[in-house]
């Protein structure tokens, strides 16, 4: 992913500190993605502390791959979704540990929907405004509430910026689920963010989180 | 794909072969509320500020990344930025390094004493004498010439070897392109062409040849 005309490409840089150890080359690299690996670690695992350790534990994994194994790296595309799976499997492997991820869906219920899946018409008509602050703040602790793999669409599209496919590719579901878990992200969000009960109460019981 | 989960297409952009046009979706008025409702929250979404780490610790990773990095060669990149700051310098250093060597005269001092330069012309220049003697011996017609002269009678200053070599010259000159056929008739200038093409002088007043 390049930022404008004239920026080496991702490629370039990599071949520049694998070959010369450019050091302005791997600064311009780390610097680059810095927002989209840090703002999907920072939205998993919810720990400015934890974040840090991943981030560079994510750029000392991806180095020492382009060191040691860059015939690989070459035949997995781009840049930012290779680091992305390694960072993602990091972020897993911390949840993991804790318990706080889970590889299977959530409990369904019978008509093999869970929770998050049954959207029920009580939030406020959409013309329900609310003061901009409050909303981001509303926005992220909902953000936190939803189950991992709604969470996880979420920070994949908007902090690490991917496409519905490169998400589909990376987490290994079909098109289809990732743009399922999408909308009922944004749904849920909304219900969240709109509804006064289920903000105030955190009543959802999201062991997962 | 279902008709809803079309819309999260539409909504993010998102190219996908075998779309329905976002128009014809949104004639259903209850996709139109979910499109409405789902876009408000994306437009939240998009406002979140970005989050970044502390600028030490991408310092501290470029830091790691350095200390294992391969040796840096003197090609590629670095060779090229070596290259890029030396050689205008070295061109420059040249360039005066020429003009030095090549006009030392020019960086002499400009004041020369009237007899230095006298004594800088003669050594510039050979003596015209040694020119002389390095011209062919004159033709025996102007060698005769030469020995009908008078030797006895004091010799002229304007009168030099030298003149009696170029009149030799023209008189090879002419007699090569047959001048010693003066008795022939002259040719007439009317028989003579000119530059229209036609012989003959044009006399004033008459009509010019049309084109």
């Amino acid at each position: 992913m390049n930022t404008a005309r004239n920026q080496p490409s991702d490629e370039t840089l990599v071949v520049a500190y694998v070959e010369s150890g450019d050091e302005q080359a791997i600064r311009a690299l780390v610097e680059r993605h810095q927002e989209r690996l840090y703002g999907y670690l920072l939205g998993m695992v919810r720990d400015r502390n934890v974040a840090d350790d991943l981030f560079q534990e994510t750029f000392v994994r991806v180095l020492s791959a382009l060191r040691s194994e860059r015939a690989s790296y070459s035949d997995q595309g781009r840049f930012l979704g290779w680091a992305m799976r390694i960072a993602r499997n990091a972020a897993l492997d911390h949840l993991r540990q804790r318990k706080r991820w889970q590889d299977v869906e959530s409990t369904a219920d019978e008509d093999g929907q869970s929770f998050w899946e049954q959207l029920t018409d009580d939030a406020p008509p959409a013309d329900y405004t609310m003061h901009e602050q409050d909303r981001r703040e509303t926005l992220r602790a909902c953000i936190d509430r939803l189950p991992p793999e709604q969470r996880e669409v979420v920070l994949l599209r908007h902090e690490s910026e991917l496409t519905f496919r490169e998400i589909a590719a990376l987490t290994g579901v079909s098109i289809n689920t990732a743009l399922g878990r999408m909308r009922y992200a944004l749904l849920n969000l909304r219900r969240m963010m709109l509804t006064p009960a289920v903000r105030a109460a955190g009543s959802i019981d999201n062991t997962n989180g | 794909m279902d008709r809803k989960l079309q819309l999260i297409a539409h909504l993010y952009d998102e190219d996908i072969d075998g779309l329905e046009p976002l128009g014809s979706l949104l004639d259903d008025p209850e996709l139109r509320a979910e499109y409405e409702a789902i876009g408000e929250t994306r437009f939240t979404l998009e406002q979140r500020e970005r989050v970044r780490p502390d600028p030490r610790l991408v310092n501290a990773i470029v830091a790691s990344a350095l200390r294992n990095a391969p040796p840096r060669p003197a090609t590629g990149l670095r060779l090229v930025r070596t290259t890029r700051f030396w050689f205008p310098v070295l061109s420059a250093a040249a360039t005066v390094l020429l003009l030095v060597l090549v006009n030392p005269w020019q960086m002499a001092s400009p004041t020369i004493q009237h007899d230095e330069l006298s004594v800088a012309e003669s050594e510039a220049f050979p003596a015209a004498e040694n020119l002389l003697k390095a011209l062919p011996p004159a033709p025996p017609a102007v060698a005769g010439v030469a020995r009908e002269v008078d030797t006895d009678a004091p010799a002229l200053h304007w009168d030099t070897g030298d003149d009696l070599r170029h009149l030799s010259r023209r008189i090879e000159r002419l007699g090569a392109a047959g001048i010693d056929e003066w008795d022939n008739p002259a040719v007439p200038l009317e028989a003579l062409p000119t530059s229209a093409g036609r012989n003959g002088l044009i006399q004033t007043g008459a009509s010019r040849p049309r084109k």
